[in-house]
């Protein structure tokens, strides 16, 4: 599993191709934001969380594409389906490559939503960083899964995002309440509930993506 | 020095496999003993490289019982301690184009679990480099290689693991005449100490330089099983009386 990760991590190094098409189509949504709607409405916990959840779902689900398109490239996903290893494995350390990518891209991103509409009525708590972990995971571990199954079709581009979306909705609503809510200084009482849907969609999606790998890997 | 292999490398017996409703194998019995080194041939769409893949566990029979080492490898996925004891190499190098040769072979020697320590793992890789002849390579991005050198690559990943049966699929194709000699060598070193080699190739003259024998395949059946290798004269004349006219010139190097 860390074979995985540090292999997708040495070929970002090498690349830059995940994160920089990850932050320039983000800054771009974040952009298009600003200038089409009035200013007065940019503000606040519950727009800059909105924003921000939109905006990693729109440019990660585009870049979890490449994820599996250098694994087709030269048919090193084959070499993987051969290897003496547990084919969930192998979803698990390219979940936790992407997981990677898409926290430093919402690490960056946060600071400059804030900065570019405003700070009114931002006092981050403790939960901040934990709704935005939560979330990434579950754009992760749902983008891995679809991303592979996508990328053996001539239709990839297209196809991840009519997978993912819908089963993602739940997600970005969970992970936008409770952002908005860790942005606002709310306690855990507050969205105790949002919280363990968050954590419940994780586990689930992380399970069932390291179950069905061995017949997504299949020829 | 020769390896004791121990269990039958393959043994198939009515082994299928069909894509939708289009049968590609339609029942093969075939059994391959250690230190063999089996040529199988046949026209485009004979089933060669789908029995390659069944043999090497990319993709499942639809039916039959597939046996690699003793171990059923049919209807599952062949368990870990036998796919370790196997090497692929395909039509593509089945490498990152992003990385080097030397982080490609570092990354597939972790998931071979080849080298108990880190430093054993790089001697590993520097040896399976020097024996295809890629030191000059070794450092430089995939995607600025050549053909003859990425199939070069494609070997010494497939044998950094010191596979016991060696699978290669159309090995040959796009290689030059220097490239050629360079890979039948290596695979007749490979051979020589002790690997089972099966390999897909239309290219007669490697066949008959290195297989012991030679299986053709006709319509997902095989039709012939030339044990050992007739000269290549001879092999051409007994290939054209088995396969189709429309496969006249298989065989021969354009």
């Amino acid at each position: 599993m860390w074979a995985i990760v540090r292999k997708d991590l040495s070929i970002e190094r090498r690349t830059g191709e995940m994160l920089t098409s990850l932050f320039l189509l983000a800054l771009l949504v974040i952009l298009l934001f600003a200038f089409s709607l009035e200013p007065d409405r940019l503000r606040g916990p519950e727009f800059v969380a909105g924003l921000l959840w939109t905006t990693l779902l729109l440019s990660g689900t585009l870049t979890l594409n490449r994820s599996f398109v250098l694994e087709r490239e030269l048919g090193a996903w084959t070499a993987l389906a051969l290897a003496p290893v547990d084919r969930g494995s192998i979803y698990l350390g390219k979940t936790i490559a992407n997981l990677i990518f898409l926290l430093t891209a919402a690490v960056l991103l946060l600071p400059l939503i804030a900065l570019l509409l405003g700070t009114n009525g931002i006092a981050p708590s403790p939960l901040l960083p934990v709704s935005i972990v939560l979330g990434v995971v579950g754009i992760a571990a749902i983008g891995t899964l679809f991303s592979a199954m996508a990328s053996r079709t001539r239709a990839r581009e297209i196809l991840l995002p009519l997978l993912s979306f819908p089963v993602l909705a739940p997600l970005l609503i969970g992970a936008a309440r409770t952002t908005a809510a860790g942005l606002a200084g709310e306690e855990l009482d507050q969205i105790g509930s949002w919280m363990l849907l968050l954590g419940g969609f994780d586990v689930v999606f992380l399970t069932a993506g390291w179950m069905a790998f061995d017949y997504v890997l299949e020829d | 020095m020769v390896r004791d292999v121990g269990d039958t490398p393959i043994r198939a017996r009515s082994l299928a496999k069909s894509y939708g409703l289009l049968p590609v194998l339609r029942g093969i019995d075939l059994d391959v003993e250690r230190g063999e080194c089996l040529a199988l041939l046949g026209a485009n769409g004979a089933g060669k490289s789908t029995l390659l893949r069944l043999l090497a566990g990319v993709s499942r029979a639809s039916k039959g019982e597939l046996a690699l080492f003793g171990a059923s490898c049919h209807p599952d996925r062949p368990p870990a301690d036998v796919l370790a004891r196997v090497g692929f190499v395909g039509h593509e190098p089945l490498v990152y184009r992003d990385l080097t040769p030397r982080q490609n072979l570092d990354f597939f020697a972790q998931l071979y679990s080849v080298g108990a320590s880190a430093a054993e793992r790089a001697e590993r890789i520097g040896r399976a480099i020097e024996s295809v002849r890629l030191e000059r390579h070794a450092d430089r991005e995939v995607r600025t290689l050549s053909r003859g050198t990425l199939q070069r690559l494609a070997l010494a990943r497939a044998s950094l693991h010191d596979p016991e049966l060696l699978l290669l699929d159309e090995p040959f194709t796009g290689l030059d005449a220097p490239g050629r000699e360079r890979f039948t060598q290596s695979l007749a070193t490979l051979h020589r100490t002790g690997t089972t080699i099966a390999m897909v190739s239309h290219d007669f003259t490697e066949v008959t330089a290195l297989a012991t024998r030679a299986v053709v395949l006709r319509g997902g059946r095989i039709a012939a099983d030339l044990s050992p290798v007739p000269p290549l004269a001879e092999l051409n004349e007994q290939y054209r009386t088995l396969v189709d006219d429309g496969s006249r010139n298989v065989g021969h190097r354009s």
